[in-house]
């Protein structure tokens, strides 16, 4: 990341208070690395940034994927970072529970006048998540992230092993010699992508119908299947490849699902599993 | 009589002598307390942020001099650690604890800390992804 934050700050405390933040913008030609990623080629040529810090170096700052981010509630973005490494909409500063990360490199003295007050805004908004502990860990990439990775493999002259560390080998023999057709299957399949030490689409999930496997209503499909017969074998495989729960009957699913319903969220980072926001934690 | 005298006069002054005693220690207690309270009151600078911060860096280096000056500017208290030999102790009497490096971090031999630290923290540049990656959250390095 170079020196700059991209877009207009969003509505937030941490550009609010205690001090205002008050960005210098200008106009820099959109990154040619943006284009290669999911929707780069829908961007305009230029991008509004403002500068957080004049280093005078291109260099040295970080930004992390925002695939993902905000997948569970325990993490924000705060400001995408300007780079030509990554994505649009990399992050620049963002928050993990307790933990905000500031992807800057400069020290104060290389700051800007919006920057020092964003610093400082930063230390005061984290305060607040004192001994909060996060609700997921990064256990995989967020299936847009795999979208991206697939749509690599033509570019590479030996895909071989990158396929293998990341999808299913089963994949890989019936794409290995047409990657493009490979990257246009997951792409189309991104509602089913899941994670089991490797990344594919769950075309079980797809057999039933079923439009996604990140709804809440796909929790409530499932449950219903259990009544049924001929698919409720399928059903409780698929509540438990999505949950972190163990049930074993219909009754305890439907107790499970009706008690904690209104907070429930999907993480792709988490694992690929609905997971149950503790009561009041968005208080 | 004589004798009966002195000894009721010794009483006296022994008694007097444990109530004089207990007055003046509680005298000094008073004293002290109110030498702290009015150090505290002087200390306390109503235009910084009432947060106390700690930096925890490389000791010595332009960079942590930099941070350290700007942080003393804007908070009621700001104070440095070794990030080489930072333990999770050092963050007891702070409100934010910032963690920085000066040099490659890609490099650099990075502090671990537990999954169970969640005190506030601010991880700073490519050091701090990494660590934030070492705990597999999402702020970490990808």
């Amino acid at each position: 990341m170079a020196d700059a934050a991209q877009g207009e700050p969003k509505k937030h405390e941490v550009f609010e208070k205690p001090f205002k933040v008050q960005p210098v913008f200008e106009m820099r030609s959109t990154p040619e690395s943006y284009r290669r990623y999911p929707d780069g080629d829908k961007l305009p040529s230029q991008l509004k940034v403002w500068k957080v810090q004049d280093t005078g170096q291109p260099f040295g700052s970080v930004v992390t994927h925002s695939y993902g981010y905000e997948d569970s509630p325990d993490a924000e973005i705060l400001t995408p970072g300007f780079n030509d490494g990554k994505e649009s909409g990399a992050v620049g500063v963002g928050r993990h529970a307790g933990f905000l990360q500031w992807g800057f490199s400069g020290p104060p003295s290389k700051m800007t006048p919006a920057g020092k007050n964003f610093f400082l805004n930063s230390i005061c908004y984290i305060h607040k998540f004192d001994n909060a502990a996060p609700l997921v860990r990064q256990l995989s990439m967020a299936r847009t992230y795999i979208v991206h990775l697939a749509s690599v493999i033509p570019l590479l002259n030996d895909p071989d092993e990158f396929f293998e560390g990341i999808f299913a080998k089963e994949l890989k023999k019936i794409y290995q010699s047409d990657p493009k057709g490979f990257a246009k299957y997951i792409n189309e399949n991104l509602e089913f992508i899941y994670y089991n030490n490797t990344y594919q689409p769950d075309m079980e999930l797809k057999s039933l119908g079923i439009p996604s496997n990140r709804q809440v209503q796909t929790q409530e499909r499932f449950i219903s299947l259990l009544e049924d017969e001929k698919q409720k074998g399928l059903a409780q495989k698929l509540l438990l490849r999505y949950t972190t729960e163990s049930f074993q009957t219909p009754a305890q699913w439907k107790g499970w699902l009706e008690s904690n319903k209104s907070r429930l969220y999907f993480s792709d980072m988490g694992g690929y599993k609905f997971r149950v926001l503790p009561e009041g934690y968005l208080k | 009589m004589k004798e009966r005298t002195m000894i009721f006069c010794q009483g006296l002054f022994h008694f007097h002598r444990r109530w004089l005693g207990k007055c003046l220690f509680l005298l000094i207690l008073a004293l002290v307390a109110c030498g702290i309270a009015q150090r505290a009151q002087a200390a306390y600078d109503p235009g910084k942020i009432a947060l106390r911060i700690l930096y925890v860096g490389v000791p010595g280096s332009e960079r942590e001099k930099d941070f350290l000056f700007f942080l003393k500017t804007h908070f009621q208290e700001a104070a440095s650690a070794d990030i080489g030999k930072f333990s999770e102790d050092q963050a007891n009497n702070f409100d934010v604890i910032l963690f920085d490096y000066e040099g490659d971090a890609f490099k650099a031999k990075r502090l671990r800390l537990p999954q169970a630290y969640k005190r506030a923290t601010v991880t700073i540049g490519v050091y701090g992804s990494l660590m934030c990656g070492d705990l597999r959250l999402k702020t970490g390095y990808t």
